[in-house]
């Protein structure tokens, strides 16, 4: 009933673990980014946000 | 006297209504009824009905390109504003204004919810190749997914254009059924136990690790991924002005007037790409399925990675809060809210989603990149 056309649906596949570690690497980079910003700027007694 | 008066006749647009007008002047209709009378993403949605319907007007030539030395219509050269992707940035830009990075920050690890409830984008990817649609048009679709109205225009635009005003209206109209999609799913996914986990207090947040987090973003991201530099470069930029508190008088118009001036040349030139050839055709209703999809999968990504770190850290998230990694600033973190409340009433989750909430605008940005780079 389907005309699947299966090389196309394994380059989705290939393209779909790409896409997704693309994004966990970039998400992972911002990760650490944000470790390394808490470490560098700790919070000092009595600062907040509204300062 | 007659032939003048058949002449007017035959010039006028009620002797060149089609049924396809019709049709499009119904639905134009029953948008702004949506909007107005129910409230559905207001803002959006009647200029881009309101669109829709001056397109649908026959004669009025309002998208007409420039011929033969004549000016083009009104909405053909304000179209030109998203078909060459300059709206959608400047909707983040304002965004960026609006956004707090702050529970993000205090809790880094919401970033990888972000990411999860990204997977719905590629669900719908690769069921859009399934059915037969090319690569361009399989990310348009999946974008959907993403939950993010102006990323999912601004990739559209770029690579199915044809597919604008559908894609948009979908966008819009899952992300406005945000409360009633997306409670089942979370549901579903998750015990009364789960659902009733209280979190910790978030740490507070210094000025200086908000001024530095839109730079640093703005360095790795688009080191990483070049093709969502218009995005998330726009998107780190209003968050920069808002957080370096120099410049409040811009602050103030990104927020407000600019904002509302932006979505409403988004919203009426996208409406204007809704022609009845467009929209009455069998693949707009893959597109709104494939749409659901995409959308109700990143909620499911999202509370699944949640039920991950949840195990990971001994109970000590809430996996529900996974769900707000579908971007939808902020109604998806409200839903996370409302749900925790129904499940523990002394639960306050509203803090703890915002950090995917908003780690999910970054990833639908990024998986927009990453989608263009491969098919752009």
């Amino acid at each position: 009933m389907f005309d699947v056309d299966y090389t196309a649906l394994e380059k989705g596949l290939e393209l779909m673990g790409v896409g997704m570690l693309g994004i966990f690497t970039v998400l992972f980079l911002l990760y650490l980014t944000s470790i390394f910003l808490i470490k560098s700027f700790p919070q000092k007694e009595g600062k907040d946000i509204s300062e | 006297m007659f032939d003048a008066l058949n002449e007017l006749i035959i010039t006028s647009g009620l002797a060149n209504l089609s049924y396809k007008h019709i049709i499009m002047i119904f639905l134009a209709c029953i948008f702004l009824y949506l909007a107005i009378k129910k409230g559905y993403e207001p803002y959006l949605l009647l200029p881009i009905a309101f669109g829709m319907l001056l397109v649908n007007l026959p004669l009025a030539n309002l998208m007409v390109a420039p011929q033969n030395g004549s000016a083009g219509g009104l909405l053909y050269y304000l179209y030109q504003g998203t078909e060459l992707g300059i709206y959608p940035p400047l909707i983040f830009l304002c965004l960026g204004s609006t956004i707090d990075f702050g529970p993000l920050i205090a809790n880094p690890k919401t970033l990888l919810l972000g990411g999860a409830a990204q997977v719905g984008i590629f669900i719908a990817f690769f069921g859009a190749l399934a059915l037969g649609m090319t690569p361009q048009e399989a990310s348009s679709i999946g974008i959907i997914g993403g939950a993010d109205g102006p990323t999912a225009i601004y990739l559209t635009t770029q690579l199915a254009d044809h597919l604008l005003p559908i894609i948009a209206l979908a966008a819009y109209s899952y992300m406005a059924l945000v409360p009633i999609i997306q409670p089942p799913i979370i549901r579903a996914l998750t015990t009364k136990a789960e659902r009733e986990i209280k979190m910790e207090q978030l740490r507070p947040v210094t000025k200086t690790e908000k001024i530095l987090f839109p730079i640093v973003t703005t360095i790795f991201v688009i080191l990483v991924v070049p093709s969502s530099s218009p995005l998330i470069g726009m998107l780190m930029l209003g968050n920069l002005v808002k957080e370096s508190h120099v410049v409040p008088k811009i602050t103030e118009t990104l927020q407000n007037s600019f904002m509302y001036i932006v979505t409403i040349l988004l919203g009426v030139t996208v409406g204007a790409k809704a022609n009845g050839d467009i929209l009455l055709t069998i693949e707009t209703l893959q597109v709104v399925l494939l749409g659901l999809i995409a959308f109700a999968c990143g909620t499911a990504g999202g509370v699944l990675m949640g039920k991950l770190m949840c195990k990971l850290t001994g109970g000590k998230i809430n996996p529900m809060i996974g769900a707000a990694g579908v971007s939808a600033v902020p109604m998806a973190a409200r839903v996370v809210q409302k749900e925790g409340v129904k499940a523990n009433p002394s639960n306050y989750l509203l803090m703890h989603a915002m950090g995917p909430n908003v780690a999910g605008v970054i990833g639908s940005a990024v998986a927009a990149g990453v989608l263009l780079s491969f098919f752009g």
